[in-house]
């Protein structure tokens, strides 16, 4: 499509690189920006620009987090013996929300994926086993896709010779379906029901 | 189950089409590229989300549109309403709703409103390419277990991973086990589900071919269906081969092919080489069979596969047939109508033109004609 505007075709071009964003929806949300006054405008680059600057990884469990270490690393309150390894921070909050998880997190950031060119050194691996001394159970919380079973098996194998006990949650999560998008009750069925591997 | 209403919008040359139906038999005739056979892949779309000629889905989009849909109403056998609706907007992906909900997956939907269709592109079946045997089967399981389509999807991705893990291996010439295991093992797992499921199958599906060809061929010969699944000898295949079983050959077989699969850079073992063999008094179909035996092969590998499906789902499926009569002579098109009479299954046929089938007809036969004409379907009296 042709504009007839070199800033609003670049602002379009933005939009449609998210995930999800359709071109047309990015159109959508350009008209939509432009419709809208100064200062909405000011607030809303403010944010990005925030977003990247402020946030980054918690040292410990590579969740997204403005302090360093994160609320939930630094609280006294939580079990440190537990990790729950999950492959994105979206299935922290996930977890968080069920309200009966009191133990740590370790945030992989994706999957074993050769077709995306993701392998074993492109996501937090080393840092999670440099963190075990003094664990005790390790909770395996990732996708019940084919690449989060294989990242299952590599990470049961790395961790099994340190005499750890290792569990994966239980497949009460419906077939095919991610963490994200299951409730709060089935995560927490899930976690309780979890078995030894 | 049967259709009662079909709503096509911008599928190949249909911009929109609404069609009642309240017959058992639809004839539908009409020149080639009047939007016949549209409406036979519109049902298609509706069953497995996607049409059974082998084309994109952007190819299906009527000239200049952007989006695709069709709307099935159905009611099942005990009188249950069942709707489908599936949008196609260009690079999306697909919407799928059904009385079950909305944006499911194929997956979800595949087998909820059973389909047989019987085009002259499947005449490969019987003498194609093992592929052509592939697909066929997995259409029917797919429709049969929702078991089955997640293990098979499941199965692809990891073999597609592993292949890729295999490649990048051979190219740089390093190869870490560590890495390619974990893939290994579950393509193991994954492949041996899908081969225990195949080898179920045709036991309890090659009985059923068996009775359907000695009605289509009047007991000639005697049809037969066997599973020729890759690596696996035929004394290791046992009527109740288990999946344990399967696993510890395919674990031989990889230990076998390992280094091979280091040189060649890819899979060299498992279900994606599966074959089935078609026979005739135990020669293989394939290059005994004459033309004729070929096409009451198809017509019985079809009704079985009817009655498989009535089988396993509980539910009439609907017949498609596309453009199947100019090729068949007077007994067998009459075979094929007891077959539909039979089973009283709601069937959806397209031909050039409808004289020939109305002499097939019975007075007590419960059919409509509708002719197609540039995308516009029309009911008529004949
Ligand atoms: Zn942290």
């Amino acid at each position: 499509m042709l504009y007839t505007s070199e800033s609003m075709e670049k602002t379009v071009d933005m939009f449609a690189s998210l995930p999800t964003i359709g071109r047309k929806t990015a159109q959508r949300l350009t008209f939509f920006l432009l419709r809208q006054d100064e200062s909405y405008i000011d607030k809303f680059s403010e944010s990005l620009q925030e977003l990247k600057s402020n946030v980054k990884f918690c040292s410990n469990c590579y969740n997204y987090t403005e302090t360093d270490p994160c609320p939930i690393c630094a609280s006294k309150k939580r079990n440190t013996s537990i990790i729950c390894v999950v492959e994105e921070p979206n299935d922290v909050n996930a977890i968080e929300k069920t309200g009966e998880y009191f133990s740590q997190y370790h945030v992989l950031h994706g999957s074993l994926n050769p077709l995306d060119g993701i392998g074993p050194g492109d996501l937090k691996i080393a840092e999670l086993i440099q963190r075990l001394d003094g664990v005790e159970e390790i909770i395996l919380a990732l996708n019940p896709s084919v690449e989060g079973e294989v990242t299952m098996q590599y990470l049961v194998k790395m961790i099994r010779p340190l005499d750890i006990k290792i569990t994966r949650i239980a497949r009460g999560l419906p077939i095919g379906s991610d963490l994200e998008f299951a409730d709060e009750a089935t995560i927490s069925r899930a976690i309780e029901g979890r078995i030894e591997i | 189950m049967k259709i009662s209403e079909l709503i096509i919008n911008n599928i190949r040359n249909h911009s929109h089409t609404e069609l009642s139906v309240d017959s058992g038999l639809n004839i539908i005739y009409g020149l080639n590229g009047t939007g016949k056979t549209s409406v036979l892949e519109s049902i298609a779309i509706a069953a497995f989300t996607k049409s059974f000629l082998p084309v994109s889905d952007a190819s299906v989009i009527n000239y200049e549109k952007e989006f695709y849909s069709v709307v099935v109403k159905a009611v099942s056998d005990l009188g249950i309403p069942y709707w489908v609706k599936v949008l196609y907007n260009k690079g999306l992906k697909k919407e799928i709703s059904t009385t079950a909900g909305d944006k499911l997956l194929p997956k979800a939907i595949i087998g909820d409103m059973p389909v047989v269709i019987l085009s002259p592109d499947y005449k490969s079946i019987t003498f194609g390419k093992p592929e052509d045997r592939r697909q066929f089967v997995d259409r029917i399981l797919s429709q049969a277990s929702k078991l089955y389509i997640d293990d098979l999807i499941k199965y692809r991705k990891v073999l597609k991973q592993r292949n890729k893990l295999l490649k990048e291996a051979k190219l740089s010439g390093r190869y870490d086990f560590k890495d390619i295991d974990p893939w290994t093992n579950l393509l193991i797992d994954k492949g041996a589900s899908v081969v225990e499921r195949r080898a179920s199958f045709i036991k309890e599906f090659a009985p059923k071919f068996r009775d359907e060809y000695e009605i289509v061929a009047g007991g000639k010969e005697v049809a037969d269906i066997n599973y020729v699944p890759d690596g696996i000898e035929e004394e290791n295949l046992t009527d109740n081969i288990s999946k344990d079983e399967i696993i510890e050959i395919f674990r031989k077989n990889y230990q076998e092919l390992k280094d091979k699969e280091i040189r060649r850079g890819s899979t060299l073992f498992g279900p994606q080489k599966d074959d089935y063999k078609i026979s005739l008094d135990k020669g293989a179909a394939k290059e005994n069979a004459s033309q004729g035996q070929h096409k009451s092969l198809l017509i019985s590998i079809k009704f079985a596969e009817f009655k498989f499906l009535k089988e396993k789902r509980n539910e009439t499926p609907i017949i498609l047939l596309d453009d199947v009569f100019a090729e068949l002579d007077r007994e067998r098109t009459a075979k094929v109508f007891e077959l539909i009479r039979n089973n009283a299954a709601q069937t959806f046929i397209t031909v050039t033109e409808p004289e020939g089938l109305k002499k097939v007809l019975d007075s007590t036969d419960d059919y409509s004609f509708f002719s197609a004409d540039a995308g516009t379907i029309e009911a008529v009296e004949l």
